[in-house]
């Protein structure tokens, strides 16, 4: 046992006593909380601590090995960030709920079995709802109830899994598993939820754009990460994640060109950076499952830092989409240029984050693809290089060039507030400094690395890759054929469980109804044939052969009549004397007998 | 994109072509796919 | 008066499209560069691919890949998907 505290309360006990700090000292405290946390957590000598036994079950709070450290700096790096950003609206539940919601997703990745891991990935849920309904709106409302149905299922989903899991193996370690049993499927799917995997995914389109501009921050940050660490840590290499990775890419991209929320595109931008993510944890090479790391720890910040600028501008006009917005550079040039730093590190310009850390996964798509029976990683090297032009497209030049440049929109603000400048500036900083010297992050990374981004060939063909896609922007924009961007909403897969409810009714109504009744029918029908037909299927079977033999006896006309209507009654009365009922059945038996 | 001051909320954000570059996209395009089908139908190893 | 900023005289503008286009120009013309310097081994190319080997497979692929990618979005997606702003209210 160590002298050190369980990361995740030092976030959430320190959460719940700011609201009793006033002023200036608030602040200070709010700021404090990841600082200690943070030096906490680099004194956690590597291994278990925190031991519980709870009835059978040896329950490991705390487990600290290189990946789970990874994501508990990034964690508190971001935590920070995101506090000095939302200093300036003294919100006690917005503060409280993010601490929460921070402190949820640290207990998840430094937890030590599945148990422990589910407690915290219902705290995830909980704290990232309250960031949604503090926005107060009701549109909020209703997203924010939305999310908490879609991640209660989850939820239920994964422990599910983890009850069968643990009766199947009698172990709750978060170990690797592989997708055998329905206890593996079910864990599997459960992180996918919370993962936004395709058509699980419309949460996060949903509600990020609808909560708190802090909330956003907070929320683009840890719940899809924890969940890429889940899949890390308990899925690796694991070839279905390729492909569900590989349409995380894409598919978005192409929603994220028609949207006009700026937020929900960089909601949709998100998914497909995740899904760089979830390609690397497929594949499972060392240098794959690095890539997914360092891209995670890069795509909090940079991802981070685009919320940020979008909600300074949110914060400051009022509006976020792409209709009401444009030259906003002349009033805030310095969330304007920290936004430019965000979307060149998303977009994997060298000198910026992504770069270093995106190719990572690229790379070992490519170098995989030369194995025996992996050539399709050539599709799947050509789509991720295609939603890497189409990432620069939509995030990096859209965002903001409909925020900032493009055509103006007349608002004359002031700059952001210093507290979000300094925050975003921080992001930015961190975004360049990897990106130029990566050193850091690949010694935090879970395996040695041996990759050298800035090579010549890299450098040139990323600079091509992304120099002609702007290209194929500006020719776009200048020829009239890009999309106008309109007030609009674009379905997408939340309509089957928003929408369907009506036309689910009426597909009831209209199939089922009809089909109800003629199964009715039909059963009854069958039924009551069935029925009439053993009523008196004994005495039937009885007289056909009772009268077989009467005849054979010489009975005729009158008599064989009478005794024809006594045998019916009597054997369907029961009141058959019991020696003609054995002599029926033997005679019965014998006939049957001869017949085979 | 000239800029204008009304701050009435858009229902949609139109971009006007320049004149020209319809003709110069329509030339690149074609040309970079004709070129790019050449490229990916060669093996790829 | 209003302060006048750098893209309100379209004279910049034009300058910066100008200063854009011939960057890509460049761009090619030092991918033949290198293409050469690779081909006699006075750089060492790291490639996966033989199609990275083309003269600019990057840039014509970035290309080419963004415009489907706006046409399908504006054309296929768009159509299909697009609704009133209150679809999900009524």
């Amino acid at each position: 046992m160590t002298n050190s505290v369980l990361p995740a309360l030092i976030f959430m006990i320190g959460g719940f006593l700011i609201p009793f700090f006033k002023g200036r000292a608030k602040s200070v405290y709010m700021m404090f909380i990841p600082l200690v946390g943070f030096v906490n957590l680099i004194n956690i000598p590597l291994g278990d601590h925190f031991l519980m036994n709870f009835s059978d079950f040896k329950l490991v709070l705390l487990h600290i090995d290189r990946l789970g450290l990874l994501f508990g700096y990034i964690y508190h790096i971001i935590a920070l960030i995101t506090v000095i950003y939302i200093l300036n609206f003294k919100n006690d539940v917005e503060y409280v709920a993010g601490f929460f919601y921070a402190g949820a997703a640290l207990g998840a990745v430094l937890a030590g079995d599945l148990f422990s891991f589910f407690i915290f990935w219902e705290m995830l849920t909980i704290g990232s709802v309250m960031l949604i309904w503090a926005r107060k709106t009701k549109s909020s409302q209703a997203a924010g109830l939305r999310y908490l149905l879609v991640h209660a299922f989850g939820g239920l989903v994964l422990l599910a899994g983890i009850v069968l899991h643990y009766t199947e193996t009698g172990s709750l370690e978060m170990l690797k598993l592989t997708l055998s049993g329905p206890g593996s499927y079910l864990i599997f799917l459960g992180i996918g939820i919370n993962c936004a995997w395709p058509v699980l995914h419309p949460w996060l389109t949903d509600a990020y754009p609808e909560a708190t501009i802090g909330g956003t921050v907070f929320l683009s940050a840890f719940t899809t990460k924890t969940a890429v660490y889940a899949l890390a840590r308990l899925f690796p290499g694991t070839e279905a994640l390729i492909w569900i990775g590989v349409a995380m890419a894409a598919f978005p991209i192409f929603y994220a060109v028609i949207e006009n929320d700026l937020r929900r595109v960089l909601a949709y931008s998100l998914i497909n950076q995740v899904g760089f993510m979830v390609v690397g944890i497929g594949i499972g090479t060392e240098l794959a499952i690095n890539g997914a790391c360092a891209h995670a720890f890069n795509d909090i910040l940079f991802k981070g830092l685009l919320f940020m600028s979008m909600g300074a501008v949110m914060y400051r006009t009022g509006k976020i989409n792409a209709t009401d917005l444009g030259g906003l550079y002349k009033s805030m040039p310095w969330t304007a240029l920290f936004c430019c730093v965000g979307a060149a590190s998303i977009s994997a310009f060298p000198l910026f984050s992504g770069f270093v850390s995106k190719s990572m996964v690229m790379e070992a798509a490519a170098s995989g693809s030369h194995l025996m029976g992996q050539k399709s990683y050539v599709v799947v090297w050509l789509v991720l290089l295609f939603a890497s032009a189409g990432v620069f497209h939509h995030a990096g030049i859209k965002i903001p060039f409909f925020a900032f440049f493009g055509h103006d929109a007349g608002h004359r603000v002031k700059e952001a507030p210093l507290n979000m400048l300094i925050a975003m500036g921080i992001a930015a900083f961190l975004c360049i400094f990897i990106g130029t010297y990566p050193k850091p992050l690949y010694d935090l990374l879970p395996f040695p690395v041996d990759y050298h981004p800035y090579t010549i060939s890299h450098v040139l063909s990323q600079t091509e890759l992304l120099f002609f896609s702007a290209l194929a922007f500006t020719l776009l924009l200048l020829s009239g054929i890009y999309p106008a961007e309109m007030r609009a909403l674009n379905v997408d897969a939340d309509w089957i469980y928003r929408k369907s409810g009506k036309a689910l009714y009426h597909a009831f109504d209209g199939i089922l109804n009809p089909l109800n009744a003629w199964c009715d029918r039909v059963v009854r029908g069958t039924a009551s044939r069935t029925a009439y037909f053993f009523k008196d299927a004994g005495a039937k079977i009885s007289l056909f052969v009772a009268v077989n033999i009467w005849l054979l006896a010489g009975y005729r006309d009158q008599r064989l009549e009478i005794k024809k209507k006594k045998l019916y009654n009597d054997i369907l009365h029961g009141t058959l004397p019991a020696g003609i009922g054995a002599a029926v059945t033997i005679t019965f038996i014998f006939l049957v007998y001869v017949l085979i | 994109m000239k800029p204008h001051k009304d701050k009435k909320e858009l229902m949609e954000l139109k971009h006007d072509a320049v004149p020209g570059y319809r003709g110069v996209f329509s030339v690149v395009f074609t040309l970079s796919l004709l070129y790019m089908a050449f490229i990916l139908f060669q093996p790829c190893f | 008066m209003e302060k006048k900023h750098v893209f309100d005289d379209p004279r910049n503008v034009k300058k910066l499209l100008k200063i854009f286009f011939s960057s890509v120009v460049i761009l090619l013309i030092l991918d033949g560069f290198y293409i050469v310097l690779s081909k006699t081994h006075v750089i060492h190319s790291h490639m996966n691919y033989q199609w990275e080997g083309f003269w600019g497979f990057y840039a014509f692929y970035g290309f080419v890949a963004c415009v489907i990618l706006v046409l399908v979005s504006k054309y296929i997606l768009r159509p299909l998907v697009k609704r009133e702003e209150d679809y999900y209210d009524k």
